[in-house]
């Protein structure tokens, strides 16, 4: 017998190992791989893909449908101009050119769209220069008939000089990323008129600034200044179309009762309402939005512990006008001692005075936004104007109910101060969801209020704007 | 047709190579799953799944190194694809290793014997004695093949030899109780 150590004993033994593997193996392992080239057909699988597919189509459409509808506005028509005969030798290869509405008699605009340059604050001299000493080179214009506009009031106040005469004058516009939308959109105005207007985007100004001459620098400012407020407000669509519901919490301050003073300490109660309408908004810059629009509102209230009984006397309210074809009936308020007795003798019943009022509301409102993202959180301030439109008074009780008149002494048009805030989120690029919680106190609802009624109301108004 | 030729043909989608290739390599991978595996089912069945393995990633292989090394790898994979999967709990104290681990043999041990002694071991000492002692690898490697401390590998070995050790003392004794 010999001495090993016991790894040398395996590793002698299983050296050059090699044992036959069983029967038929092969067969199993082609079969396995043949059946995964083919794979069969499975319902599990096929719906599962099937639906991922459809609903992944679903959504792609509805993004491109908003998309293409976003840019129906501009309607775009081919432009005669190429770029063939405008060179800009520091701009980088121009990807397409797009095509933008024809303005006024022959004008019409090229738009470069370069690759995402990124161009140093320093550079953006040489660029535009650069671009000014092709253009000019190449076509047939004088130095003086290129200017160079940096912003997008530059270049519609351009636009605008070569409105008032100075035909077939250039503008070369080196705007920032993200402008173009809101300078395309600003554009279609068809107060502005333009001869060829070279625009370069896609550019982004980094931050390095070296020494500039200080005119220049100005114009830089400017465009920081700009573009500072948020780039955003470029891509912003200034216009918001919002139909708008509201729940309406209707109250007055302290007591009172625009009906008669005999009312005032009577309790009463206010009723919750919907109002629903339209809104339109402008946004004039980055923090600050004006609304206005239009709303129906219904407000309601209950005045408690009313008798009423039919009498010629009505109590003489001047403040309702009654119906005519109404057997006069006398309302007083229950606790009231000093109304007169039923001597008629069909009994008093102890019943409610229900006051509707109907207005149109049209609110005129700004909004000064301190957030401005996606979620956009602001402050909002303002006025209402009020179109009385109609109004009501009813006698109620447990089983009656009787129209006595209209109240004589709401004012035709009467005024709110309007505070609140707003809160919105932008869920697509064209459609942002808002709601609003707003005070709303009104002011000279009635010319002859008796009872220093202070009426307010809360409104919560929601809704998704459309911007464009 | 080489094998390097057979090969390429696989990676081409000329699948009527791919038996060609099995029957060149398939003996050798055999073993290693019989040294893995507890047992012969088991053995087929990491065979079976091997190949399949094997064909499927056969275009990732660039003729950088042996083949076979490759297919053998890939194989050893296959085989401690279970124990993988299961939670194994590191050992505290380490065990020496004897570096005097000799034992007194007949030169009649089958391999089968021996083949049997190693397919009873538990699986974590298996898997470490097949690839220090019969495939080479290092414990650094081992410890990354399984997921384990470099001193639970030299453990496990330790282990292993121990178990391996005593039961061929206690064969060889019993095999010369019987002869005499």
């Amino acid at each position: 017998m010999d001495r090993k150590n016991i790894d040398r004993i395996f590793q002698e033994k299983f050296k050059d190992f090699y044992a036959e593997p069983p029967e038929g193996s092969w067969e199993k392992i082609e079969f396995e791989l043949n059946k995964k080239e083919i794979p069969a057909f499975n319902n599990a699988v096929f719906i599962k893909n099937f639906s991922f597919f459809f609903a992944s189509f679903i959504f792609i459409s509805a993004i491109v449908f908003i998309y293409l509808n976003d840019k129906e506005n501009t309607e775009l028509i081919e432009s005669n101009v190429t770029l063939e005969s405008v060179k800009h030798p520091t701009i980088d290869s121009t990807e397409s050119v797009e095509s933008v509405k024809l303005l006024k008699d022959s004008s019409h605009i090229s738009i470069s769209k370069s690759k995402n340059s990124i161009v140093q604050k320093s550079e953006l001299i040489n660029k535009k220069s650069n671009t000014k000493n092709s253009l000019v080179s190449n076509s047939n214009q004088s130095e003086q008939q290129v200017s160079i506009a940096s912003t997008i009031e530059d270049s519609l106040n351009y636009a605008n000089k070569s409105k008032s005469g100075h035909n077939n004058k250039t503008i070369i516009s080196l705007l920032e990323t993200g402008f173009f939308t809101s300078f395309r959109s600003l554009f279609n105005d068809n107060s502005y008129d333009s001869s060829t207007l070279i625009i370069d985007t896609d550019v982004t100004i980094s931050e390095n600034i070296v020494e500039i001459d200080e005119r220049e620098k100005l114009q830089i400012e400017k465009e920081d200044e700009f573009s500072n407020s948020s780039e955003s407000v470029s891509e912003l669509n200034r216009w918001q179309l919002t139909p708008t519901i509201a729940s309406v919490f209707f109250n007055t301050l302290g007591n009172g009762s625009p009906i008669d003073e005999r009312f005032i300490n009577s309790e009463k109660t206010f009723s919750n309402s919907v109002s629903a309408g339209v809104g339109l908004s402008y946004r004039i810059s980055d923090k600050l939005m004006v609304k206005s629009g239009m709303h129906i509102i219904n407000l309601s209230y209950i005045t408690h512990d009313v008798i009423f009984f039919p009498n010629l006397n009505d109590g003489g309210y001047s403040t309702i006008t009654y119906e005519k074809e109404q057997n006069p009936i006398f309302i007083d308020n229950a606790n009231s001692f000093n109304h007169p007795n039923d001597i008629n003798g069909f009994g008093s019943n102890n019943g409610n005075l229900e006051q509707r009022l109907n207005f149109l509301e049209i609110p005129m409102e700004l909004s000064y936004y301190l957030l401005n993202n996606n979620f956009g959180f602001r402050i909002v301030g303002g006025f209402s104007s009020f179109i009385a439109v109609n109004n009501s008074l009813h006698i109620t009780s447990e089983n009656f109910r009787s129209p006595i008149g209209i109240a004589n002494n709401i004012n035709p048009i009467h005024f709110s101060t309007n505070i609140g805030l707003g809160v919105d989120y932008q869920f697509l690029k064209s459609f942002r969801a808002s709601v609003e919680p707003m005070f709303k106190y009104q002011l000279n609802t009635f010319s002859n209020n008796p009872g220093n009624f202070r009426p307010y109301f809360i409104g919560i108004y929601s809704g998704i704007s459309y911007q464009f | 047709m080489s094998l390097e030729q057979i090969i390429k043909a696989c990676q081409n989608g000329d699948y009527s190579k791919r038996e060609q290739l099995y029957r060149i390599i398939a003996s050798e991978l055999y073993a290693i799953c019989l040294k893995y595996s507890q047992n012969q089912e088991n053995a087929k069945d990491n065979l079976h799944d091997g190949f399949i393995n094997l064909f499927n990633k056969i275009h990732q292989y660039e003729f950088k190194g042996s083949f076979m090394g490759w297919a053998k790898r890939l194989m050893i994979n296959q085989c401690l694809q279970e124990y993988k999967k299961t939670f194994h709990l590191e050992t505290i104290k380490d065990i020496h290793d004897k570096e005097d681990d000799e034992i007194e043999i007949n030169d009649n041990l089958s391999y089968e014997f021996l083949l049997s002694l190693i397919q009873d071991l538990p699986n974590q000492y298996r898997h470490v004695f097949n690839l220090y002692v019969l495939d080479g690898y290092s414990h650094s490697e081992i410890s990354e093949f399984l997921g384990i401390s470099e001193g639970t590998s030299k453990s496990n070995l330790s282990r292993a030899r121990n178990i391996l050790k005593t039961k061929i003392e206690t064969y060889q004794l019993e095999l010369k109780k019987k002869v005499n």
